[in-house]
C-alpha cells in the first residue's frame, strides 16, 4: 500500500479508523482536513485525545493544506489524511499524485441513491466526481485493510 | 454528582444496540435511549436533535452513556446540542473499540485461565465477571461524569490517559500469556528435549499463522490444522 492514504470519512477518527488503520499499518500521522474543525479546538481536541500519544496529530484547513502540503515531511512513514466529504476531496485535487492511496471509507447518509457497501453511500452526483477521477487514479471502497476493496478503476487508462 | 435518574435508562442501554442495521447502525436505539433518559430526568428534548428515523449513530456500546449525560447537560444549559452527538459518537467509538474489543477480552481471558485450576466452570464465570466489571463501572459512571464535565468529557478520558490503557492492558495479558505457556511446559508435557522441541516449532508456527489470521476463513483453516497436529499428538 502506498505510504499517503487520502480517506473519505465523515466521522473521521472511529473505532475503524483507529484499530484497522492506525494500529494495524502503525500509521504514526494523522491529519484532517476540514475547515470547520481548523477553526475549533474544542472540537479537534476532543479527535486528537483518540490517538496513541505516539501519533501525531494535526488539523488543516483546505487551503492551508493544499499551500503547505503537510505529508510531503513524512515520505517514509505511513500518513493518513482525512478528508469529510467528496466535495472536500476534490478541493485538494491540486496535492493529488500517483503515489496517494484514494480510500473511501465512510459516508454515511443512507438516504442517498448508491450504496456501494455497508458504509458508503453516495449521491449521484458524487458518484459520478469519483467516475471522473477513476480516469486518473484508483479509488479503493475499503473500510478496513484486511477487507478486500471494492475498487473504481478505468481499465482503459494507460 | 446530581442526582440523576438513571436505572431505567441503563437497563436499556443493554440491548440499545440490538437494533444495529446497516442503515443507520445503533441510531434508532439510541434516540430510543435519548427519549427515555430525557423523559426519566423531566428535560425537553433539545430542539436541534434529529427525530428522523434513518438518524445515524454509532459509538461503542459501553461508552454510550457518557453521550448521553452530556447531551442531557448541553441540553439543560443550551436547549441544543450542535454536533457534539456525532463527534463523541465517533471519538469514543475509537477509544471504547480499542480497549474493550482489542486490550480487555485477552486480558480478562488470560486473568480468568487460572480460576481452571480450581475448577473449569470458574473460567467461564471469571470471564464474564472480570469483562463485566468494567462495561457495568463504565456505563454507569458514563451518566454522571458525562453530566458533570458535558462537551468537556474528553478532558476526563485525557487525565485518566484512557488512549494508554490498551497497551498497557496488552502488555500485561502477554505477561500473562508468558507466565501460561512456561506453566504448561513445565507441568504438563515436558518430559525431555523432544518436547522443548515441538513447544518451540508450535510457538513458530503461531507466531507465523497469527501474522496471517484476518478473518474467520482463515481462523477455520488455522484451527483445523492445529486440531489435526493435536489429534496426531505432536
Amino acid at each position: 500500500m502506498k505510504n499517503i492514504i487520502y480517506r473519505v470519512d465523515d466521522r473521521f477518527i472511529h473505532g475503524q479508523v483507529l484499530e484497522g488503520w492506525v494500529n494495524y499499518l502503525k500509521i504514526s500521522n494523522v491529519i484532517i482536513v476540514n475547515d470547520l474543525l481548523a477553526e475549533d479546538s474544542v472540537r479537534a481536541s476532543i479527535y486528537a485525545s483518540t490517538l496513541p500519544a505516539n501519533t501525531k496529530f494535526s488539523v488543516y484547513s483546505i487551503n492551508d493544506f493544499c499551500s503547505k502540503k503537510p505529508y510531503t515531511k513524512y515520505k517514509k512513514k505511513y500518513t493518513l489524511i482525512l478528508i469529510g466529504s467528496i466535495n472536500d476531496l476534490l478541493q485538494i485535487k491540486d496535492t493529488f499524485s500517483e503515489n496517494i492511496y484514494f480510500n473511501v471509507g465512510c459516508i454515511s447518509d443512507s438516504s442517498q441513491e448508491v450504496c456501494i457497501n455497508d458504509s458508503v453511500f453516495l449521491s449521484l452526483n458524487d458518484f459520478q466526481k469519483l467516475q471522473n477521477l477513476s480516469e486518473l487514479y484508483d479509488i479503493y471502497f475499503h473500510k478496513v485493510p484486511w477487507e478486500k476493496p471494492v475498487i473504481f478503476s478505468n481499465h482503459n487508462r494507460e | 454528582m446530581k442526582h440523576l435518574v438513571i436505572f431505567p435508562t441503563l437497563l436499556k442501554s443493554l440491548f440499545y444496540q440490538g437494533n444495529w442495521n446497516i442503515t443507520n447502525m445503533q441510531g434508532t436505539g439510541f434516540r430510543w435511549l435519548v427519549k427515555d433518559f430525557f423523559k426519566h430526568n423531566q428535560t425537553e428534548l433539545p430542539s436541534d436533535f434529529d427525530l428522523s428515523p434513518v438518524y445515524y449513530f454509532n459509538t461503542n456500546p459501553y461508552l454510550v452513556t457518557f453521550i448521553l449525560g452530556l447531551l442531557l447537560k448541553e441540553t439543560q444549559m443550551r436547549g441544543k446540542i450542535g454536533d457534539y452527538d456525532k463527534i463523541y459518537a465517533s471519538a469514543l467509538a475509537a477509544l471504547g473499540d480499542t480497549f474493550f474489543w482489542h486490550a480487555l477480552r485477552p486480558f480478562a481471558f488470560f486473568i480468568s485461565l487460572w480460576a481452571i485450576l480450581i475448577n473449569p466452570v470458574f473460567l467461564v464465570i471469571s470471564y464474564f465477571v472480570i469483562f463485566n466489571i468494567f462495561n457495568v463501572v463504565f456505563r454507569i459512571l458514563g451518566f454522571y461524569y458525562g453530566y458533570t464535565f458535558g462537551v468537556n468529557v474528553m478532558q476526563l478520558f485525557n487525565k485518566i490517559k484512557f488512549n494508554k490503557w490498551s497497551k498497557i492492558y496488552d502488555g500485561i495479558t502477554t505477561l500473562m500469556a508468558g507466565i501460561v505457556i512456561a506453566y504448561v511446559i513445565k507441568y504438563q508435557y515436558v518430559t525431555d528435549s523432544i518436547h522443548v522441541i515441538k513447544s518451540i516449532l508450535l510457538f513458530i508456527v503461531g507466531v507465523i499463522i497469527s501474522k496471517w489470521v484476518r478473518g474467520p476463513l482463515e481462523l477455520i483453516i488455522v484451527t483445523t490444522i492445529l486440531a489435526v497436529l493435536i489429534l496426531f499428538g505432536v
